[in-house]
C-alpha cells in the first residue's frame, strides 16, 4: 500500500498544474451536487420539520361566516367525522386586498388574525419583533422580509375589497414578522396577517362586519384524507351556509409543494449541473489516465521489469485519481457551506421559511460515495489496459500511437499556409482527445443555453413564461357584487373605447374523479382567450358535456384526450368529456376548464360575477380602472392583474437571474479547465516534437498559432451541436423540469440571435484560452530538448 | 582568404544546477570559415556540443559575442534566433528528431515551407536531394519510424539542406547509427563539403573526425589547439597520422 500511495503522490506532484485543474473540476461538481442534495433532499425535509414544530393541521378551512350557529354546525360536522381526530376554531377577517409587495402590487386574500389569541394547531412563530410596540402595528409573514422587501418599523398600507364597505386603504407599522406554514405565505389564495387585539377590534369594525370569518384549523388521522376532506367542506360548507366568496380550504400536501417548488426547480437544475460536471470530470479522469500510460509508458515498463505488478500500478493510478477526488470533494463540500445561507435566503424570497442548515452530513456522505465511486470506476477501466502490457515492449515504447495508414494534409498537395496545414494535422491525429474536448463543449455550451434561454424568458422577455405559468393572464379582473350588476358592468366595459375584449372568467373549486381537489375556470366564451399557450392540446369546450383538463391532473388520473372524467359540486356528479389538456402552476397542475353552461349543471343557480378584460394598451389599465371607478354606479373590485402577475415574477427574476449567472460563470471555468488540461497534455506529450519545430526555426508565435487552431475547428463544432441541441431540445427539456408544477408543454423563445451569442462567446472564449495555455510553448527551448 | 562565416568573441557559457555554477565555455575565440568542414573534438564535458548550439543560435551565450556576417546574433531574441536558424543554418542531430507523426516528406517540406512559399520549387529541390542521398519516392512515403537508423539520418540531412543553409552543424551524426549506416551520412557530408558547404561537426570518433578539413580540440572550456587537414581524400595515411599526432599532443 506505501509503495502505490508513493506512486500516486509522485504522480501527482509531477503534474501539479493538471493535478490542481481536476481538483478544481472535482471541487465545483461536489459543491453543486451537495447544494443540490441539500436542496432536494433536506429542503422538504425541513418544511416537515417546521410543519411538527408548528404543529401545523393536516387541512386548513376559511370561511366567511363567524354565526356561532354555523360555527357550531361546522365544528359539530367534523367532529363527527371519523377521519378527523380534533378541530380548532380561530375567529378571522377575510377580504379581498393588495398590497405593496416587491416594488409591485401584489393581490390575495388577506386574512387578519389576533395574535393575542391562543392557537394551538399551527402555531404562529414569531421570527422577529420591536421590542418597543408602534403605532398600528402589524405582523407579516417572514416572507415579506425575505421576499418582499419589508424591515422592522416600515410603513404597510394594505387596500382592504368588502361587498359592503367597498375599498378602504390601511396603513400600519411593521412590527414584527411570523412563521406558519399555511398563511405566512402569497403562493397560496389566502395571506395571512397578525394584529394586536385593539387593532384586530379596529379593523373589524372599520370593516363592518361583512369580512368576519372563522378558521378550521383541522388534525387528519391519516394524510393520505387531507385532500379529500379538504375539498369535501369546502364544497359543502359553501353549498349550505352563507360563506361568501372568499370561502377557501387548504391541505398539507397542496401548500408544501406551493411553497417548496421554487427549491425543487432550484434543486433539479442544481443537481443536473453537477451531474453534468461530474460526468466533465470523469471524461477528464479517462483522458488524464490515457495520456499518463503513454507519457509514462517506459517509466511503467522500467517498474515491471524491477517487479511491480500491474495491480500495484493500477493501484497507483487509481489512488491518484480518488486521492485529488477526495481533495475536491471535501473542499467542494467546504465550500459549500458559506454559499448555503445564501441559497437558503434566495429560496426563503419565494418560500417564506427559515432554513437554517449548517451541514447534511447525508447529503455530504452520498456527495462523497457518488464521485469517489464513479471516479474510481472510471480510473479503474482507463487504467486496466497497463495489464496488457508486457515490460520489455513498454520500455521499447511498445504503445503505437500512430497510424501508418494516413498523413493527413499532405504538405506537397494544396496551397494552404504551413500554420493551417500543421493545425489540421494535428487536429485530425488527435481524434480521441477532441472527441472528449467536443463532448464537453457541447454539453456545456448546452448548460449555457440553458441558462441563457431561462434569463431571457424570465427577465427579458416574460411575457411567454408569466403565460404559461398563470394561465390566462388579462390586464384587468372586475368583480361585481351580484350577477345583474356584472351584466351592466360588462356593458359598460364593451362600450368602452380602450377595451380590446372582455369576458365572464370565474374560479371555483370542485372535485375530479371524487378524489382530487380542482379549480375550474369557467368562462362563457373561450374563443376570447388570450393565452395561446394556455390550451396545449385539443380545443376548449364547446358543450356543455365537455371539459379541458390540466395536463398534470390528466397525467395523474392516466387520462387523455377522448377519455371522461367525473367532475362533483355538492351533491351534483357529473361525467364529461376531455376534449383539451390545459397547462399552469397556479393550482399546481390541478385545474380544469368549463363552459359555464357545463358548470351549471353542477351548480344550476351559479351566475359569474368576475369577468376578464383586455386592453388595446396595457399600459392604460391603472386609468381604465379609475376611469371605471368613476363612471359605473355599479359597485365592483378592479384589479390590476398585469401589474400583480409581474411583481409576483420579481422573486423568481431574481432567483433566475442568480442560477444564470453561476451557471455562466461554472461554464467558462470549466471549459477553461478542460482546455488548460486537455492544452497542457499536448504540450508535454510534443515536447519533443516542438523542440525539433523550433530547432529547425519554428517561432513561438508559430507553434501557439498552430497548436491553438488545432482546437478551434471541434471547439466551434462542439459549440454549435451544442447550440442546436439547445436551439431543438430546451423547450422539452423544460417541459419535463416544470411539469411537476403543471407546465406541460414550454414554449419559451429561444431566439436565433442569443444562440449566435452563446455559440460566438463560447467560441471566443475557448479559442482565447487555447490560445493562452499555447503560450506556454515559449517555455521550450531547442537546447533543453537537446540536451536531455 | 577565405571568408569568415561565423566568430566567437570571449565566449562564455555557465550552467547553474542546485546552487552550483559549471562554466562550460571559458573566453572561446573561434572562427568558421566559409567552405570548411571544422570538426570540434574534445573528452566528455569538454563543451563541444555547447559550443556547436552557441555558434548555431540554439542557446545564447553567457558572456561574449557569437558574429555571423558581421550581425552579433549573441543579442537576438528567441524569435529572431527562431528566423536566423531557418534562413542560414541546417541541422543534423545525433538522435535524429524526425517528427514522428509525419511522413518523411512532410517531414522535410516543414522546414521547407518555413522560408519558401514556392511549392512547386520546393518539392522539386526536396526530390533532388533525397535522390542525392538514396532515399526513394516510396520510402519519402512512410514514417519515421519505419526508417532504418541510416535511413533516417540522411533523411535528417535532406531537411539540413532543404533550405541551402551557408552552414549546416552536425551534432555526433552517427552517433546512433551502425558503421556501414554511419559511414554512408558521412559520405553525404562530404560530398556537400566538396560541393562548398560548409559544415560544423561535432564528433568524439577518429573514424569521423577524419572527414574533417579542420578540427578545433576543446579542453575545459577553451581552444586548446588546431589542426589544418585540408581536403579529405580517403586512404590518405599521412593525413591520418597528422590528425592522430595532433589529437595525441592534445592528450585525447
Amino acid at each position: 500500500m506505501g509503495k502505490i500511495l508513493r506512486l500516486a503522490l509522485s504522480n501527482i506532484r509531477k503534474s501539479r498544474s493538471r493535478s490542481l485543474s481536476f481538483l478544481v473540476i472535482v471541487l465545483i461538481a461536489a459543491l453543486l451536487l451537495n447544494l443540490g442534495l441539500i436542496t432536494g433532499v433536506d429542503y422538504a425535509g425541513s418544511f416537515d420539520e417546521k410543519a411538527e414544530q408548528l404543529n401545523a393541521p393536516g387541512v386548513v378551512l376559511v370561511a366567511q361566516n363567524d354565526q356561532p350557529s354555523f360555527i357550531a354546525d361546522m365544528e359539530q360536522e367534523l367532529r363527527g367525522d371519523d377521519r378527523i381526530a380534533g378541530i380548532e376554531t380561530l375567529p378571522a377577517l377575510l377580504a379581498g386586498s393588495e398590497f405593496p409587495y416587491a416594488g409591485g402590487i401584489n393581490s390575495r386574500t388577506a386574512a387578519f388574525f389576533d395574535r393575542s389569541r391562543p392557537r394551538e394547531t399551527g402555531r404562529f412563530s414569531m421570527t422577529e419583533e420591536l421590542e418597543t410596540l408602534p403605532q398600528h402595528p402589524i405582523y407579516l409573514p417572514y416572507l415579506f422580509r425575505v421576499g418582499g422587501g419589508y424591515r422592522l418599523g416600515d410603513p404597510f398600507t394594505i387596500t382592504l375589497f368588502t361587498a359592503v364597505m367597498g375599498k378602504l386603504e390601511h396603513s400600519f407599522t411593521v412590527a414584527g414578522f411570523y412563521e406558519d406554514i399555511y398563511f405566512a405565505t402569497i403562493n397560496s389564495t389566502v395571506t395571512g396577517f397578525l394584529l394586536d387585539s385593539g387593532e384586530y377590534a379596529a379593523l373589524e369594525q372599520a370593516l363592518g362586519g361583512a369580512a368576519s370569518g372563522t378558521l378550521f384549523s383541522v388534525n387528519t388521522r391519516d394524510a393520505a384524507d387531507n385532500e379529500s376532506i379538504a375539498s369535501h367542506y369546502q364544497t359543502t360548507m359553501g353549498e349550505r351556509y352563507e360563506v361568501g366568496r372568499l370561502t377557501d380550504s387548504s391541505h398539507y400536501a397542496l401548500v408544501k409543494s406551493s411553497r417548496t417548488v421554487t427549491s425543487s426547480i432550484g434543486a433539479s437544475i442544481i443537481l443536473g449541473f453537477s451531474l453534468l460536471l461530474l460526468l466533465v470530470s470523469l471524461v477528464v479522469v479517462n483522458f488524464r489516465i490515457r495520456n499518463s500510460v503513454e507519457e509514462e509508458i517506459r517509466n511503467i515498463g522500467a517498474l515491471k521489469a524491477l517487479g511491480y505488478t500491474s495491480r500495484q500500478l493500477i493501484g497507483a493510478f487509481l489512488a491518484q485519481f480518488l486521492l485529488l477526488a477526495l481533495g475536491g470533494v471535501l473542499l467542494g463540500i467546504l465550500c459549500s457551506l458559506p454559499v448555503l445561507p445564501g441559497l437558503a435566503a434566495m429560496f426563503a424570497s419565494q418560500t417564506g421559511i427559515v432554513w437554517n442548515k449548517p451541514f447534511s452530513p447525508l447529503a455530504a456522505l452520498m456527495t462523497l460515495l457518488v464521485v469517489e465511486a464513479l471516479v474510481g470506476a472510471v480510473a479503474f477501466i482507463s487504467a486496466v489496459r497497463i495489464r496488457r502490457l508486457p515490460p520489455i515492449v513498454a520500455l521499447r515504447t511498445g504503445l503505437q500511437t500512430h497510424s501508418f495508414r494516413r498523413n493527413p494534409l499532405p504538405l506537397d498537395r494544396g496551397n494552404r499556409p504551413l500554420t493551417l496545414s500543421l493545425a489540421g494535422k494535428q487536429m485530425v491525429r488527435s481524434g480521441g482527445q477532441n472527441l472528449l474536448i467536443g463532448l464537453i463543449v457541447t454539453g456545456v455550451t448546452f448548460a449555457a443555453m440553458f441558462a441563457g434561454v431561462l434569463f431571457y424568458n424570465v427577465n427579458i422577455e416574460s411575457d411567454v413564461f408569466i403565460r404559461m405559468v398563470s394561465g390566462e393572464v388579462p390586464n384587468a379582473q372586475l368583480e361585481a357584487g351580484d350577477p345583474e350588476a356584472a351584466a351592466r358592468l360588462m356593458e359598460r366595459v364593451h362600450n368602452m373605447e380602450q377595451v380590446d375584449k372582455a369576458y365572464f372568467f370565474s374560479t371555483e373549486s370542485l372535485i375530479c374523479e371524487r378524489e382530487f381537489e380542482a379549480n375550474a375556470y369557467i368562462l362563457d366564451d373561450f374563443e376570447f382567450t388570450g393565452n395561446p399557450d394556455w390550451l396545449y392540446q385539443g380545443r376548449f369546450p364547446r358543450y356543455d358535456n365537455e371539459v379541458a383538463l390540466g395536463g398534470l391532473m390528466a397525467r395523474t388520473l392516466g387520462k387523455g384526450i377522448g377519455d371522461t372524467v367525473r367532475l362533483t359540486k355538492g351533491d351534483a356528479e357529473w361525467e364529461y368529456l376531455i376534449t383539451g389538456l390545459i397547462q399552469g402552476s397556479n393550482y399546481m397542475g390541478h385545474d380544469l376548464c368549463l363552459s359555464l353552461a357545463a358548470y351549471q349543471r353542477l351548480s344550476p343557480d351559479f351566475q359569474p360575477v368576475v369577468f376578464s378584460v383586455y386592453l388595446r394598451n396595457r399600459e392604460e389599465t391603472g386609468g381604465f380602472l379609475q376611469t371605471l371607478e368613476r363612471e359605473s354606479p355599479d359597485r365592483f373590485n378592479g384589479v390590476n392583474a398585469d401589474e400583480i402577475i409581474r411583481s409576483s415574477m420579481a422573486t423568481y427574476q431574481s432567483i433566475v437571474a442568480v442560477l444564470a449567472v453561476i451557471i455562466g460563470i461554472v461554464t467558462l471555468v470549466v471549459i477553461g479547465l478542460v482546455l488548460y488540461l486537455v492544452i497542457k497534455t499536448l504540450l508535454v506529450h510534443k515536447k519533443r516534437e516542438l523542440g525539433i519545430q523550433k530547432a529547425i526555426g519554428f517561432t513561438t508565435g508559430q507553434l501557439v498559432l498552430q497548436n491553438a487552431l488545432a482546437f478551434l475547428p471541434v471547439i466551434v463544432f462542439g459549440a454549435l451541436l451544442g447550440g442546436i441541441g439547445g436551439y431543438l431540445g430546451l423547450n422539452p427539456f423544460f417541459s419535463v423540469l416544470f411539469s411537476g408544477i403543471g407546465i406541460m408543454k414550454v414554449n419559451f423563445v429561444v431566439s436565433f440571435p442569443l444562440l449566435a451569442l452563446v455559440f460566438g462567446f463560447i467560441v471566443l472564449f475557448g479559442f482565447g484560452v487555447s490560445l493562452l495555455v499555447a503560450t506556454r510553448i515559449r517555455r521550450i527551448f531547442p537546447y533543453t530538448l537537446i540536451s536531455e | 582568404m577565405s571568408i569568415i562565416l561565423l566568430s566567437t568573441a570571449k565566449l562564455c557559457k555557465t550552467f547553474s544546477s542546485g546552487g552550483v555554477q559549471q562554466h562550460v565555455l571559458r573566453n572561446l575565440d573561434v572562427e568558421i570559415r566559409q567552405g570548411d568542414f571544422t570538426v570540434i573534438m574534445g573528452s566528455s564535458g569538454a563543451g563541444k556540443s555547447t559550443l556547436l548550439y552557441a555558434l548555431s543560435g540554439m542557446d545564447k551565450p553567457t558572456l561574449g559575442t557569437v558574429t555571423f556576417a558581421g550581425e552579433e546574433i549573441s543579442r537576438y531574441s528567441n524569435d529572431q534566433l527562431a528566423v536566423f536558424r531557418r534562413r542560414h543554418c541546417g541541422f543534423v542531430f545525433q538522435q535524429i528528431y524526425l517528427m514522428d507523426s509525419m511522413s518523411v516528406l512532410d517531414n522535410v517540406l516543414a522546414a521547407g515551407q518555413l522560408v519558401s512559399k514556392d511549392r512547386k520549387a520546393l518539392l522539386r529541390r526536396a526530390r533532388e536531394l533525397f535522390a542525392a542521398v538514396g532515399i526513394s519516392q516510396a520510402t519519402q512515403k512512410k514514417f519515421p519510424t519505419q526508417l532504418s537508423g541510416g535511413e533516417a539520418q540522411r533523411v535528417g540531412i535532406v531537411r539540413a539542406l532543404i533550405n541551402q543553409p551557408q552552414i549546416v552543424f552536425a551534432d555526433e551524426p552517427t552517433g546512433q547509427l551502425n558503421s556501414a549506416a554511419g559511414t554512408d551520412a558521412l559520405d553525404v557530408l562530404t560530398r556537400l563539403n566538396e560541393q562548398g558547404q560548409s559544415i560544423v561537426m561535432v564528433t568524439h570518433d577518429l573514424k569521423t573526425a577524419r572527414r574533417g578539413s579542420r578540427v578545433l580540440y576543446l579542453r575545459d572550456g577553451m581552444v586548446y589547439g588546431a589542426c589544418e587537414l585540408g581536403a579529405y581524400r580517403p586512404g590518405d595515411q599521412q593525413r591520418h597520422e597528422r590528425l592522430t599526432a595532433f589529437l595525441s599532443e592534445m592528450g585525447w
